[in-house]
């Protein structure tokens, strides 16, 4: 039996028993939330760092290094709400998937990397705090990534990837990073119109969101059932990182409470489908659902300006419910659009 | 037994044609296309149009200002299905004309005209929309197999016309003869690359941001045209705001047909006529349909943003 019939079959008897005139909630709840095994950040990488900046913010991060200097280094920024570990499983099947293909010792399999942004996750802000601009996401980003390379001594190739808000602070820093030896920016199903139209029902949504879970199974559970993540394997990774236990009431409370980033969502999209088709580098864009383009990102697709995937089969969360699909599909990107790996053979002028 | 005439008043009116119809057409349009050669050989004057993508009352325009079929002959460069919304009538009719008046219609196959795009980019979608069954979808897939890879009008001198451009693999138009075209667009190689790449200004071959294909540039235009005794490559593939756009000292044009390019782009559409002398001759026209909000687009769902 799974660890999810297992808790849909106690739920069960637990209604039954309720029926019957019994209430043993208490206790069940109790022994529930300790049946359930939540797999550790350390099952998905290597390394787990706090990197401090000189103002004392420091960032939760996730590292599995590169095999060799051959190998890229993917970079992946969560969207609201969510964290790092939303790449947790992406990560591990990249990797998997690389050393899959690996005929040789020294072929190459991808670093990854990803962290919390302010205000998710186990990343503690002490300057400004409340600051949720892209600016203040872009500058944390850019530190990032920068500190990243530093301590690491990297000279990889570099693949940024953000889901969501994610991708609109990838692409935001891109022209800031040209430097750092970034060779595509992939966004994760977002487009700047949709998303805009999209924050109008935003308000309503916040306002039915559940304050507090008594367990943390129940979080697994609401996420499931409404669709935000399909895929069980990777929730139980993600979502525990979105919450954390209230001591005195014993229950489960988000993290990031997303009220207080409201007077900047605009700011967050405004302007993103021009910016992403005008970055001068390799552009990735996948999509879950339907290929529902803006006016600047259909203009682009059909000059031919950046690459476009349809996952049909997916939610929202893409990385989480098609980790499969989307790992294969970064590598094929990495592929095609890293130089060093790169050479275009031509018949022309063979046959004279 | 399917009256040719008579679907072709149907489809012009948007209406619906039986599936059996449609069955018909596509294997009547599959014994004449399994004859043509890779590369067709097409008689001056003749219309080449770009990308139609289910603009059905655009073609219909098109069809308005440049001369009806037959008395006027054309060149279909593909992209005729998906993102517009009558993929399957703008498909059907060009069949029809094709079956009625095969010398007056050449039609050459697009990156669209493949399975695996046409499941994703909505003509796949519309054909159960309007039939409850992916029948006719599958008859469709079957013909696009057929479709030849490119044209050349006008002999000697002449144009070189496919959807997409050059191929690193394909240095004369000689050696598309030998591709084994009756299949679903492959992933990579030169039957890929007619229908994938573009032009730009690249010094050598290029990797295309697309995905697929790749990018030449005015060496390989040149060299091309040189070797293969033609002095234009005309193709589509890519959204031109002001319908159509010539490069490399005119050695190259790209010709663009759908009008606000999916109600939204804002774009106008050209079509290129090439007379006796192999003058060039460019058409500009508009949409019908200017206002994106009349239609309906799929709602996202509230999370999305997160």
């Amino acid at each position: 039996m799974s660890d999810f019939q297992r808790k849909l079959f106690q739920r069960k008897l637990k209604d039954a028993e309720k029926a019957l005139g019994f209430d043993f909630s208490e206790e069940s709840e109790e022994s529930g939330e300790q049946v359930t095994v939540y797999p550790k950040w350390s099952e998905f990488y290597d390394l787990n760092e706090v990197y401090t900046d000189d103002k004392g913010n420091q960032f939760n991060t996730y590292f599995t290094p590169p095999k060799n200097d051959k190998s890229p280094v993917f970079i992946f920024h969560h969207g609201a709400g969510s964290s790092g570990l939303s790449f947790a499983l992406l990560s591990r099947t990249i990797r998997e998937q690389m050393s899959k293909e690996n005929r040789s010792n020294d072929d190459p399999v991808a670093g990854v990397f990803s962290f919390d942004a302010r205000g998710h996750g186990q990343t503690e802000i002490v300057s400004n705090p409340n600051d949720f601009s892209l600016k203040a996401f872009t500058d944390d980003f850019i530190w990032v990534l920068k500190e990243l390379i530093k301590r690491h001594t990297l000279k990889n190739s570099i693949f940024a990837f953000g889901h969501s808000l994610g991708g609109s602070i990838v692409t935001n820093a891109f022209a800031q990073l040209e430097d750092a030896g970034i060779k595509g920016v992939g966004m994760f199903d977002i487009v700047e119109d949709i998303a805009i139209y999209a924050l109008d029902s935003m308000g309503t949504y916040l306002k039915n969101l559940p304050k507090t879970f008594n367990t943390l199974e129940d979080a697994i559970s609401w996420h499931i059932k409404l669709g935000h993540v399909k895929n069980r394997e990777s929730a139980l990774i993600s979502i525990p990182s979105y919450f954390k236990k209230n001591v005195k009431t014993g229950k489960f409370e988000w993290i990031m409470d997303l009220h207080k980033t409201e007077d900047y969502w605009h700011d967050w999209f405004t302007g993103l489908s021009k910016k992403f088709v005008d970055l001068s580098t390799s552009k990735l864009l996948i999509l879950a659902g339907t290929d529902n383009l803006d006016k600047e990102l259909m203009i682009g697709q059909m000059q031919g300006k950046y690459q476009l995937v349809v996952f049909q089969d997916t939610g929202h969360f893409l990385q989480e419910d098609t980790p499969s699909k989307t790992a294969i599909t970064i590598i094929d990107f990495w592929r095609r659009n890293d130089n060093r790996q790169v050479i275009i053979k031509s018949t022309w002028g063979s046959k004279k | 037994m399917l009256d040719l005439d008579k679907a072709i008043q149907l489809l012009k009116e948007c209406k619906h044609i039986s599936e059996q119809d449609v069955h018909e057409l596509c294997i009547k349009a599959q014994e004449l296309l399994i004859k043509e050669a890779n590369i067709q050989i097409v008689d001056t004057p003749v219309t080449i149009c770009g990308d139609i993508h289910g603009q059905l009352h655009d073609l219909l325009t098109l069809f308005k200002s440049s001369g009806d079929c037959p008395n006027a002959r054309y060149l279909f460069l593909g992209d005729f299905v998906d993102r517009g919304f009558y993929s399957l009538e703008s498909f059907l009719l060009l069949l029809c004309l094709k079956v009625r008046y095969p010398d007056r219609v050449t039609l050459i196959r697009g990156n669209h005209e493949s399975r695996q795009i046409t499941t994703v980019y909505g003509f796949y979608d519309e054909c159960i929309r309007k039939y409850g069954s992916a029948n006719v979808w599958r008859y469709c897939c079957e013909v696009f197999d057929y479709l030849a890879l490119g044209a050349l009008v006008g002999g000697e001198g002449g144009v070189f016309c496919v959807h997409g451009g050059l191929s690193p693999d394909i240095e004369g138009i000689n050696q598309i003869k030998l591709i084994d075209r009756k299949q679903e667009v492959p992933h990579e190689g030169a039957m890929c690359d007619l229908l994938w790449s573009d032009p730009d200004n690249v010094k050598r071959w290029s990797i295309s941001p697309r995905g697929a294909g790749y990018l030449f540039g005015k060496n390989e235009v040149d060299q091309f045209l040189y070797k293969n005794n033609i002095s234009l490559i005309a193709r589509a593939h890519q959204l031109v705001m002001e319908g159509y756009k010539e490069m490399f000292n005119g050695g190259l044009v790209t010709v663009w047909s759908a009008p606000n390019y999916c109600y939204r782009c804002g774009n106008v559409a050209a079509v290129l006529t090439i007379d006796d002398n192999l003058n060039r001759d460019y058409k500009i026209f508009e949409a019908v349909l200017q206002d994106a909000s009349a239609i309906p687009s799929k709602k996202p769902a509230t999370d999305y943003f997160l």
